[in-house]
Protein backbone atom coordinates (compact mmCIF):
# COMPACT_ATOMS: atom_id res chain seq x y z
CA UNK A 1 0.00 0.00 0.00
CA UNK A 2 1.44 3.38 -0.92
CA UNK A 3 1.56 6.21 1.54
CA UNK A 4 -0.87 8.23 -0.50
CA UNK A 5 -3.30 5.76 -1.97
CA UNK A 6 -6.51 7.36 -0.83
CA UNK A 7 -6.31 10.39 -3.02
CA UNK A 8 -9.72 11.50 -4.05
CA UNK A 9 -10.01 12.18 -7.76
CA UNK A 10 -12.70 14.81 -7.58
CA UNK A 11 -13.04 16.16 -4.11
CA UNK A 12 -9.72 17.95 -4.00
CA UNK A 13 -8.39 16.30 -0.85
CA UNK A 14 -6.19 13.40 -0.16
CA UNK A 15 -5.63 11.23 2.86
CA UNK A 16 -1.96 11.01 3.64
CA UNK A 17 -1.15 7.90 5.57
CA UNK A 18 2.09 7.85 7.43
CA UNK A 19 4.47 5.10 6.43
CA UNK A 20 3.91 2.02 8.56
CA UNK A 21 7.54 1.74 9.55
CA UNK A 22 6.90 -0.42 12.57
CA UNK A 23 5.09 -3.26 10.86
CA UNK A 24 7.62 -3.20 8.04
CA UNK A 25 10.30 -3.94 10.61
CA UNK A 26 8.43 -6.86 12.10
CA UNK A 27 9.21 -10.08 10.31
CA UNK A 28 7.17 -13.20 10.76
CA UNK A 29 9.68 -15.30 8.85
CA UNK A 30 13.42 -15.42 8.50
CA UNK A 31 16.12 -13.88 10.67
CA UNK A 32 14.98 -11.62 13.50
CA UNK A 33 11.39 -12.75 13.00
CA UNK A 34 8.79 -12.44 15.70
CA UNK A 35 8.83 -15.76 17.44
CA UNK A 36 6.23 -18.40 16.85
CA UNK A 37 7.63 -19.84 20.01
CA UNK A 38 9.97 -18.42 22.58
CA UNK A 39 13.38 -20.01 23.00
CA UNK A 40 12.41 -21.70 26.23
CA UNK A 41 9.18 -22.89 24.70
CA UNK A 42 11.07 -24.85 22.07
CA UNK A 43 11.85 -27.14 24.94
CA UNK A 44 8.82 -29.43 24.90
CA UNK A 45 9.02 -29.95 28.62
CA UNK A 46 9.17 -26.29 29.59
CA UNK A 47 5.70 -26.04 31.09
CA UNK A 48 6.05 -29.41 32.79
CA UNK A 49 9.35 -28.29 34.32
CA UNK A 50 7.80 -25.10 35.58
CA UNK A 51 4.75 -26.95 36.87
CA UNK A 52 6.86 -29.56 38.61
CA UNK A 53 9.15 -26.98 40.13
CA UNK A 54 6.91 -23.96 40.37
CA UNK A 55 8.01 -23.21 43.92
CA UNK A 56 11.56 -22.75 42.67
CA UNK A 57 10.36 -20.08 40.25
CA UNK A 58 8.22 -18.62 43.00
CA UNK A 59 11.19 -18.42 45.35
CA UNK A 60 12.99 -16.30 42.78
CA UNK A 61 9.96 -14.03 42.52
CA UNK A 62 9.85 -13.87 46.31
CA UNK A 63 13.48 -12.76 46.37
CA UNK A 64 12.64 -9.93 43.97
CA UNK A 65 9.61 -9.00 46.05
CA UNK A 66 11.60 -9.10 49.30
CA UNK A 67 14.44 -7.01 47.86
CA UNK A 68 11.98 -4.43 46.54
CA UNK A 69 10.21 -4.34 49.88
CA UNK A 70 13.54 -3.83 51.68
CA UNK A 71 14.26 -0.90 49.38
CA UNK A 72 10.80 0.56 49.98
CA UNK A 73 11.23 0.18 53.74
CA UNK A 74 14.41 2.27 53.60
CA UNK A 75 12.77 5.02 51.56
CA UNK A 76 8.96 4.82 51.64
CA UNK A 77 8.68 7.85 49.36
CA UNK A 78 10.58 6.02 46.61
CA UNK A 79 8.01 5.57 43.85
CA UNK A 80 10.23 3.20 41.92
CA UNK A 81 10.52 0.90 44.91
CA UNK A 82 6.77 1.02 45.42
CA UNK A 83 6.26 0.19 41.76
CA UNK A 84 8.76 -2.67 42.04
CA UNK A 85 6.89 -4.16 44.99
CA UNK A 86 3.62 -3.87 43.09
CA UNK A 87 5.07 -5.37 39.91
CA UNK A 88 6.62 -8.33 41.70
CA UNK A 89 3.36 -9.05 43.47
CA UNK A 90 1.42 -8.52 40.26
CA UNK A 91 3.57 -11.10 38.46
CA UNK A 92 3.11 -13.60 41.28
CA UNK A 93 -0.64 -13.06 41.19
CA UNK A 94 -0.74 -13.79 37.47
CA UNK A 95 1.32 -16.97 37.63
CA UNK A 96 0.86 -18.87 40.88
CA UNK A 97 -2.75 -19.86 40.27
CA UNK A 98 -1.80 -21.27 36.88
CA UNK A 99 0.23 -23.90 38.68
CA UNK A 100 -2.28 -24.71 41.39
CA UNK A 101 -1.15 -22.21 44.01
CA UNK A 102 -4.38 -20.27 44.28
CA UNK A 103 -3.71 -19.11 47.83
CA UNK A 104 -0.49 -17.41 46.76
CA UNK A 105 -2.35 -15.72 43.92
CA UNK A 106 -4.98 -14.55 46.41
CA UNK A 107 -2.38 -13.14 48.81
CA UNK A 108 -0.54 -11.39 45.98
CA UNK A 109 -3.79 -9.97 44.65
CA UNK A 110 -4.71 -8.73 48.12
CA UNK A 111 -1.34 -7.00 48.35
CA UNK A 112 -1.73 -5.35 44.93
CA UNK A 113 -5.15 -4.01 45.80
CA UNK A 114 -3.82 -2.70 49.11
CA UNK A 115 -0.87 -0.89 47.51
CA UNK A 116 -3.18 0.72 44.97
CA UNK A 117 -5.20 2.35 47.73
CA UNK A 118 -2.26 3.92 49.56
CA UNK A 119 -1.56 7.59 48.98
CA UNK A 120 1.66 8.18 50.92
CA UNK A 121 3.32 5.13 52.43
CA UNK A 122 3.60 5.22 56.22
CA UNK A 123 5.04 2.83 58.77
CA UNK A 124 1.73 0.99 59.19
CA UNK A 125 1.53 0.42 55.44
CA UNK A 126 5.01 -1.06 55.42
CA UNK A 127 3.92 -3.39 58.21
CA UNK A 128 0.96 -4.58 56.18
CA UNK A 129 3.06 -5.09 53.05
CA UNK A 130 5.59 -7.01 55.13
CA UNK A 131 2.83 -9.24 56.51
CA UNK A 132 1.81 -10.15 52.99
CA UNK A 133 5.38 -11.01 52.06
CA UNK A 134 5.68 -13.10 55.20
CA UNK A 135 2.41 -14.89 54.46
CA UNK A 136 3.66 -15.79 50.99
CA UNK A 137 6.83 -17.18 52.52
CA UNK A 138 4.79 -19.33 54.89
CA UNK A 139 2.64 -20.57 52.01
CA UNK A 140 5.82 -21.45 50.13
CA UNK A 141 7.49 -23.12 53.09
CA UNK A 142 4.43 -25.24 53.74
CA UNK A 143 3.79 -25.89 50.04
CA UNK A 144 0.22 -24.68 50.35
CA UNK A 145 -1.42 -25.71 47.11
CA UNK A 146 -4.95 -24.82 46.10
CA UNK A 147 -6.62 -22.58 48.62
CA UNK A 148 -4.18 -23.76 51.28
CA UNK A 149 -6.85 -25.55 53.25
CA UNK A 150 -8.00 -24.20 56.63
CA UNK A 151 -4.53 -22.88 57.50
CA UNK A 152 -4.30 -21.06 54.19
CA UNK A 153 -7.69 -19.49 54.64
CA UNK A 154 -6.70 -18.37 58.13
CA UNK A 155 -3.67 -16.67 56.63
CA UNK A 156 -5.80 -14.87 54.09
CA UNK A 157 -8.45 -13.92 56.63
CA UNK A 158 -5.71 -12.62 58.92
CA UNK A 159 -4.38 -10.38 56.17
CA UNK A 160 -7.87 -9.11 55.41
CA UNK A 161 -8.30 -8.37 59.08
CA UNK A 162 -5.07 -6.42 59.40
CA UNK A 163 -5.89 -4.38 56.31
CA UNK A 164 -9.32 -3.63 57.72
CA UNK A 165 -7.74 -2.58 61.02
CA UNK A 166 -4.81 -0.52 59.79
CA UNK A 167 -6.35 0.57 56.51
CA UNK A 168 -4.73 2.13 53.49
CA UNK A 169 -5.42 5.74 54.36
CA UNK B 1 -4.74 -23.10 33.99
CA UNK B 2 -3.73 -26.26 35.80
CA UNK B 3 -6.88 -28.24 35.29
CA UNK B 4 -7.91 -31.29 33.38
CA UNK B 5 -10.83 -29.92 31.43
CA UNK B 6 -10.77 -30.61 27.70
CA UNK B 7 -12.03 -28.36 24.96
CA UNK B 8 -12.24 -28.32 21.21
CA UNK B 9 -12.55 -25.65 18.56
CA UNK B 10 -14.66 -25.87 15.41
CA UNK B 11 -12.45 -23.49 13.46
CA UNK B 12 -8.83 -22.43 13.48
CA UNK B 13 -8.01 -18.94 14.69
CA UNK B 14 -4.91 -16.86 14.15
CA UNK B 15 -4.13 -15.53 17.61
CA UNK B 16 -1.49 -13.04 18.70
CA UNK B 17 -0.36 -13.38 22.29
CA UNK B 18 1.42 -10.27 23.61
CA UNK B 19 2.90 -11.27 26.95
CA UNK B 20 6.28 -10.61 28.51
CA UNK B 21 6.24 -13.50 30.98
CA UNK B 22 7.72 -16.57 29.27
CA UNK B 23 5.76 -18.75 31.65
CA UNK B 24 2.39 -17.25 30.79
CA UNK B 25 3.39 -17.16 27.12
CA UNK B 26 4.15 -20.86 27.23
CA UNK B 27 0.90 -21.69 28.99
CA UNK B 28 -1.21 -19.79 26.46
CA UNK B 29 0.78 -21.07 23.49
CA UNK B 30 0.47 -24.68 24.63
CA UNK B 31 -3.24 -24.45 25.41
CA UNK B 32 -4.34 -22.53 22.33
CA UNK B 33 -2.15 -24.56 20.00
CA UNK B 34 -3.63 -27.76 21.44
CA UNK B 35 -7.00 -26.56 20.12
CA UNK B 36 -5.52 -26.19 16.65
CA UNK B 37 -5.15 -22.43 16.70
CA UNK B 38 -2.17 -20.75 15.10
CA UNK B 39 -0.44 -18.70 17.75
CA UNK B 40 2.18 -15.99 17.38
CA UNK B 41 3.82 -14.63 20.52
CA UNK B 42 5.48 -11.28 21.11
CA UNK B 43 7.04 -9.88 24.26
CA UNK B 44 5.90 -6.27 24.37
CA UNK B 45 3.37 -3.82 23.06
CA UNK B 46 5.64 -2.41 20.41
CA UNK B 47 6.11 -5.84 18.86
CA UNK B 48 2.36 -6.41 19.10
CA UNK B 49 1.65 -3.27 17.10
CA UNK B 50 4.14 -4.36 14.48
CA UNK B 51 2.77 -7.89 14.32
CA UNK B 52 -0.83 -6.72 13.89
CA UNK B 53 0.32 -4.43 11.10
CA UNK B 54 2.20 -7.23 9.38
CA UNK B 55 -0.31 -10.08 9.59
CA UNK B 56 -4.06 -10.57 9.96
CA UNK B 57 -5.07 -11.95 13.33
CA UNK B 58 -8.52 -13.05 14.40
CA UNK B 59 -7.86 -11.88 17.91
CA UNK B 60 -5.13 -10.46 20.15
CA UNK B 61 -4.59 -11.46 23.77
CA UNK B 62 -2.87 -8.43 25.24
CA UNK B 63 -1.01 -8.33 28.52
CA UNK B 64 -1.11 -4.91 30.14
CA UNK B 65 2.16 -4.48 31.99
CA UNK B 66 4.89 -5.06 29.45
CA UNK B 67 8.26 -3.44 28.82
CA UNK B 68 8.83 -0.83 26.09
CA UNK B 69 5.12 -0.31 25.40
CA UNK B 70 2.29 -1.45 27.65
CA UNK B 71 -0.88 -3.10 26.45
CA UNK B 72 -3.02 0.01 26.73
CA UNK B 73 -0.64 2.10 24.63
CA UNK B 74 -0.29 -0.74 22.12
CA UNK B 75 -4.08 -0.99 21.81
CA UNK B 76 -4.40 2.75 21.23
CA UNK B 77 -1.72 2.50 18.56
CA UNK B 78 -3.43 -0.44 16.85
CA UNK B 79 -6.77 1.37 16.88
CA UNK B 80 -5.13 4.33 15.14
CA UNK B 81 -3.71 2.12 12.39
CA UNK B 82 -5.14 3.36 9.06
CA UNK B 83 -5.97 -0.14 7.86
CA UNK B 84 -8.39 -2.92 8.76
CA UNK B 85 -5.83 -4.04 11.31
CA UNK B 86 -7.29 -1.31 13.51
CA UNK B 87 -10.42 -3.44 13.86
CA UNK B 88 -8.65 -6.52 15.24
CA UNK B 89 -10.44 -7.67 18.41
CA UNK B 90 -8.27 -7.28 21.49
CA UNK B 91 -8.76 -8.98 24.84
CA UNK B 92 -6.85 -7.62 27.81
CA UNK B 93 -5.20 -10.30 29.95
CA UNK B 94 -4.50 -8.61 33.22
CA UNK B 95 -3.79 -9.49 36.80
CA UNK B 96 -5.59 -6.27 37.64
CA UNK B 97 -9.19 -6.38 36.49
CA UNK B 98 -10.61 -3.84 38.90
CA UNK B 99 -13.56 -1.87 37.58
CA UNK B 100 -11.42 1.23 37.07
CA UNK B 101 -8.77 -0.67 35.15
CA UNK B 102 -11.29 -2.46 32.95
CA UNK B 103 -12.87 0.88 32.13
CA UNK B 104 -9.43 2.15 31.15
CA UNK B 105 -8.84 -0.90 28.94
CA UNK B 106 -12.18 -0.50 27.19
CA UNK B 107 -11.62 3.20 26.73
CA UNK B 108 -8.33 2.42 25.01
CA UNK B 109 -10.24 0.27 22.54
CA UNK B 110 -9.98 -3.20 23.99
CA UNK B 111 -13.04 -5.39 23.55
CA UNK B 112 -12.93 -7.33 26.80
CA UNK B 113 -10.77 -8.21 29.75
CA UNK B 114 -9.88 -11.53 31.33
CA UNK B 115 -8.31 -11.90 34.72
CA UNK B 116 -5.02 -13.63 35.46
CA UNK B 117 -4.35 -16.35 36.25
CA UNK B 118 -6.23 -17.22 33.11
CA UNK B 119 -9.00 -19.79 33.42
CA UNK B 120 -9.28 -21.92 30.29
CA UNK B 121 -13.06 -21.97 30.08
CA UNK B 122 -13.32 -18.26 30.80
CA UNK B 123 -10.73 -17.43 28.15
CA UNK B 124 -12.47 -19.47 25.46
CA UNK B 125 -15.88 -18.08 26.39
CA UNK B 126 -14.43 -14.59 26.22
CA UNK B 127 -12.94 -15.23 22.77
CA UNK B 128 -16.27 -16.59 21.53
CA UNK B 129 -18.15 -13.65 22.98
CA UNK B 130 -15.82 -11.07 21.45
CA UNK B 131 -15.87 -12.77 18.05
CA UNK B 132 -19.64 -13.31 18.26
CA UNK B 133 -19.31 -16.98 17.33
CA UNK B 134 -19.56 -20.27 19.18
CA UNK B 135 -16.13 -21.64 18.34
CA UNK B 136 -15.21 -23.53 21.47
CA UNK B 137 -16.92 -26.17 23.53
CA UNK B 138 -16.01 -28.20 26.57
CA UNK B 139 -15.87 -31.90 25.81
CA UNK B 140 -18.63 -34.03 27.36
CA UNK B 141 -17.88 -35.68 30.66
CA UNK B 142 -15.47 -32.98 31.71
CA UNK B 143 -17.46 -31.03 34.22
CA UNK B 144 -14.54 -28.94 35.33
CA UNK B 145 -14.62 -29.95 38.94
CA UNK B 146 -11.44 -28.99 40.68
CA UNK B 147 -9.18 -31.71 41.92
CA UNK B 148 -8.62 -32.32 45.58
CA UNK B 149 -5.15 -30.85 45.17
CA UNK B 150 -6.59 -27.60 43.87
CA UNK B 151 -8.90 -27.43 46.84
CA UNK B 152 -5.95 -27.52 49.17
CA UNK B 153 -6.15 -31.14 50.22
CA UNK B 154 -2.50 -31.59 49.32
CA UNK B 155 -1.56 -29.38 52.21
CA UNK B 156 -0.99 -32.16 54.70
CA UNK B 157 1.40 -30.40 57.05
CA UNK B 158 -0.33 -30.85 60.38
CA UNK B 159 2.04 -28.51 62.17
CA UNK B 160 0.54 -25.10 61.62
CA UNK B 161 2.32 -23.51 64.56
CA UNK B 162 4.07 -20.99 62.32
CA UNK B 163 0.70 -20.01 60.86
CA UNK B 164 -0.67 -19.57 64.36
CA UNK B 165 2.35 -17.51 65.43
CA UNK B 166 1.98 -15.32 62.36
CA UNK B 167 -1.72 -14.79 63.02
CA UNK B 168 -1.00 -13.78 66.61
CA UNK B 169 1.56 -11.28 65.40
CA UNK B 170 -0.69 -9.59 62.89
CA UNK B 171 -3.61 -9.62 65.32
CA UNK B 172 -1.61 -7.41 67.69
CA UNK B 173 -0.22 -5.14 64.98
CA UNK B 174 -1.14 -1.54 65.67
CA UNK B 175 0.89 0.26 63.04
CA UNK B 176 3.11 2.08 65.54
Amino acid sequence: MSDRDDKSQNSGFEVIRPPDTLSSRVKLDGPNAVKMEGPQMNDDGFIEKVAANYLEYFREDLKVLSASFAQLSKSPENEEAREAVFNASHDIKGQAGSFGYDLITDIANHLCRFIEKIDAIEKKHLDVIGFHVEAMKIAEAKNMKGNGGPAGQKLLDGLKGVVAKLGAS
Amino acid sequence: MQDERSFRANRVLDILVAEDSPIIQAILLRFLSSLGHRVVTVENGREAVGAVGAKDFDIVLMDIRMPEMDGVAATRSIRRTPTDAALTPIIACSADSSREKVAQFLEAGMNACIDKPVDKAALLACIDRVLGKEIHEMLPGEDGEKSAAEDGAEHIDEDDSDVSAFLEKIATADGD
